[in-house]
């Protein structure tokens, strides 16, 4: 009989910090009276920073596995959750400027955030698929909720019952896939079912079901990260939920959710990793078309970053399909630098207000830098990057996936990510023709945000994408190190 | 024979009592099926020697969900049998996929074998000196005890969502404030006046 371990309590202390912390900041925003948002959010970024700072300090070392094999601790998932705790940080930090003063204003806002963030840590270090399901619906929940936050907008209500539709859906298929590779390897723990999987060859019809499972589990994490053709929620979802919140969706629960599939095609699917590759190149590919062509025709900026998320993640996968350990680190660097730079794009949508809103049209932003000169060179910058101009951050990301795409012989994933690229670069480069060549609308310039925090992100954001070229070794090398250990 | 009898018996009532949940007119004989097929899915269930979750199913399930379905349907004012009639001409499409699904579903349950390592891998089922609960609780609380807690803060959020969602505080609502009540004092409340006989108070 197994005996209940206290040991695996404190090897997974930042996923307690967080459990506890949010539970007393729901105990602080009940009991202040009035105005419970500002301290509660600030609180909550403090514990994630303190939370990642533990991380940062306590590092993996070697492998651990807890909780029955539950849970695995590696260097893969602590730098996951560091990433993952960082832009959540971003997103909140982000956020509180554009909450203060509408109904959002609301403290159960950075509870449910800091609960999503527990989930996705659960995610990303889940060792078994009961494990995987619990800290998917975690996060997921809390997720439906922030979408449909802003309750009195229809918009808002309709993109939180969509993305709990079609989320529930996407439990479903996991579930089902699950159930059925339960069902062939008996076990539901990863490292179990890779030995059954790769010890008998499996029999001819059998490996049928096993690979039907196996893909309805990856169908259901590519609804997670938007990828084609499991991407119809995203637009959708992103133009009615409220734009903090669609910052927040952009910039982490990707990350959770790609280190998940990674984590599941290095591990538990790795013997069938032949049979999964053509799956992973066809999302791939789908989500790098539709991300460049469907957002030509988009006027609003937030349905473009949804595309444009969904093509960043069909770039991603390519260093999935690799293979290679070059690809799998090419992918972790190619999340960190998407998260800043949609952190910086969020950023400067939500500072500039037009009637005291976040800015929604592509066309409120003309004559941009007339008005606001700074903030639309900050915005071309970003777009410079996002389309993958060098000497930017965006830059580095795209090379190195190709580069990895490239050395594992995936010349056709390669070529179409590049003229795909050039084709989403079209885009990008529309909305600073539109800021820098277009007259100004008529009526009064945008107005700003007077949050002084969000700047502060704002510029952290653009520092990193303009200075990554003097040291675009040094993430590099974490990625390595980090993805080191999945591949045997 | 006879469980052979039980299990045909409550197959046959669960299936049709299925149909019947998304064929009837009314709502409400919906819930009433829906509560039925759950009564014969227990069943099945202590066929196959699961007592604890049967029991599970029918309170929960029964006891609580089907009964808040039941007060939802009621006080939900939605013509179902208009939005049947917009659903309908989604039948085609859900009819196509759905027959996919179908015979995919044939085409594994005749293909599948379980691995030749499964036997070793999968947990052993209640031991026999134990009843369901006793095993279940050994391991609830101990091996699974991470799954356990996390689905109690998903729980959680679920309450909290429900909240944030739902709950408005009205203005001008008059709410039973127990501090006060017992805060007051006895002069700001009663008032000693010395009445005059035939004089009566002011």
């Amino acid at each position: 009989m197994t005996v209940f371990n206290f040991n695996d309590v404190v090897a997974i202390a930042p996923e307690v910090m967080l459990a506890v912390g949010s539970m007393l900041l729901m105990m602080v925003g009940v009991t202040a009276r009035g105005g419970a948002l500002k301290p509660v959010a600030l609180l909550t970024v403090f514990l994630w920073v303190v939370t990642a700072g533990y991380i940062c300090t306590h590092g993996a070392g070697e492998t651990m596995r807890v909780f029955e094999d539950m849970l695995v601790l590696d260097d893969f998932a602590q730098l996951m959750k560091i990433f993952i705790a960082g832009g959540a940080v971003a997103a909140l930090l982000l956020a509180v400027a554009d909450i203060d003063k509408t109904v959002m204003a609301r403290f159960e806002y950075p509870v449910l955030m800091s609960f999503a963030v527990l989930g996705m840590f659960l995610m990303v270090s889940a060792n078994d698929l009961l494990a995987l399901y619990v800290g998917l619906e975690l996060s997921a929940l809390s997720l439906y909720v922030l979408a449909a936050f802003d309750r009195n907008s229809t918009r808002a209500s309709e993109a939180g019952l969509k993305y709990f539709v079609l989320g529930a859906i996407s439990s479903g298929m996991l579930l089902f896939g699950a159930s059925l590779i339960y069902g062939y390897t008996g076990s539901t723990q990863f490292d179990v079912i890779q030995a059954t999987l790769s010890a008998g060859a499996v029999p001819g019809p059998s490996s049928v079901v096993v690979l039907f499972g196996m893909i309805l589990i990856v169908s259901a994490m590519a609804f997670k990260i938007s990828a084609v053709p499991f991407h119809m929620w995203t637009p959708d979802v992103y133009e009615g939920a409220p734009t903090s919140v669609t910052a927040f969706f952009a910039i982490v629960p990707k990350i959770a959710a790609m280190a998940l599939i990674i984590r599941l095609v290095t591990g538990p699917f790795e013997p069938l990793a032949s049979d999964l590759q053509p799956v992973l190149a066809i999302i791939a590919v789908a989500s790098m078309l539709v991300g460049a062509f469907a957002a030509i025709v988009q006027t609003s900026i937030k349905r473009l970053l949804a595309y444009s998320s969904i093509g960043n993640m069909g770039y991603a996968l390519v260093g999935l399909v690799a293979g290679t350990h070059l690809g799998l680190s090419a992918l972790v660097m190619y999340l960190a630098i998407y998260m800043v730079m949609t952190v910086g794009t969020f950023g400067v949508i939500m500072l500039l207000r037009r009637d005291g809103m976040a800015v929604e049209k592509i066309s409120d932003l003309s004559g941009l830098s007339k008005s606001r000169p700074y903030y639309a060179y900050a915005l071309a910058i970003l777009m410079f990057s996002m389309s993958g101009i060098p000497p930017l951050a965006g830059f580095f990301g795209k090379y190195a996936v190709f580069q990895a795409a490239v050395a594992a012989n995936a010349y056709v994933l390669a070529v179409i990510g590049v003229l795909t690229s050039v084709v989403a670069a079209w885009y990008y480069i529309n909305i600073i023709r539109v800021m820098f060549f277009e007259e100004p609308k008529e009526g009064e310039a945008l107005g700003l945000s007077s949050c002084p925090v969000s700047r502060i992100v704002l510029g952290a954001s653009l520092l990193f994408v303009l200075l990554f070229i003097l040291a675009p070794q040094s993430l590099a090398v974490i990625s390595a190190n980090a993805t080191n250990g999945l591949l045997k | 024979m006879i469980a052979s009898l039980a299990f045909y018996l409550f197959s046959f009532v669960l299936i049709m009592s299925a149909l019947f949940v998304i064929s009837a007119k009314n709502p409400v004989h919906s819930v009433l099926f829906l509560i039925l097929a759950f009564f014969n899915a227990a069943g099945l269930f202590v066929l196959l020697g699961a007592e604890f979750v049967a029991f599970i199913l029918a309170i929960v399930y029964v006891g609580a969900v089907a009964v808040l379905f039941l007060f939802v349907v009621m006080m939900l004012d939605v013509s179902f049998a208009d939005l049947r009639r917009e659903s309908m001409q989604y039948i085609p499409l859900g009819l196509v996929i759905g027959g996919i699904l179908l015979v995919e579903m044939a085409f594994m349950m005749f293909a599948w074998s379980p691995s030749m390592m499964a036997g070793g891998n999968i947990a052993a089922a209640a031991p026999k000196d134990l009843s369901n609960t006793h095993a279940l609780g050994q391991i609830l609380y101990t091996q699974y005890v991470l799954p356990f807690q996390v689905s109690g803060l998903i729980l959680l959020v679920a309450m909290i969502g429900a909240i944030v969602l739902t709950l408005r505080v009205r203005p001008g609502t008059l709410r039973q404030k127990i501090s006060d009540q017992v805060h007051v004092r006895r002069e700001d409340v009663v008032e000693v006046r010395k009445v005059q006989s035939g004089q009566g108070v002011e």
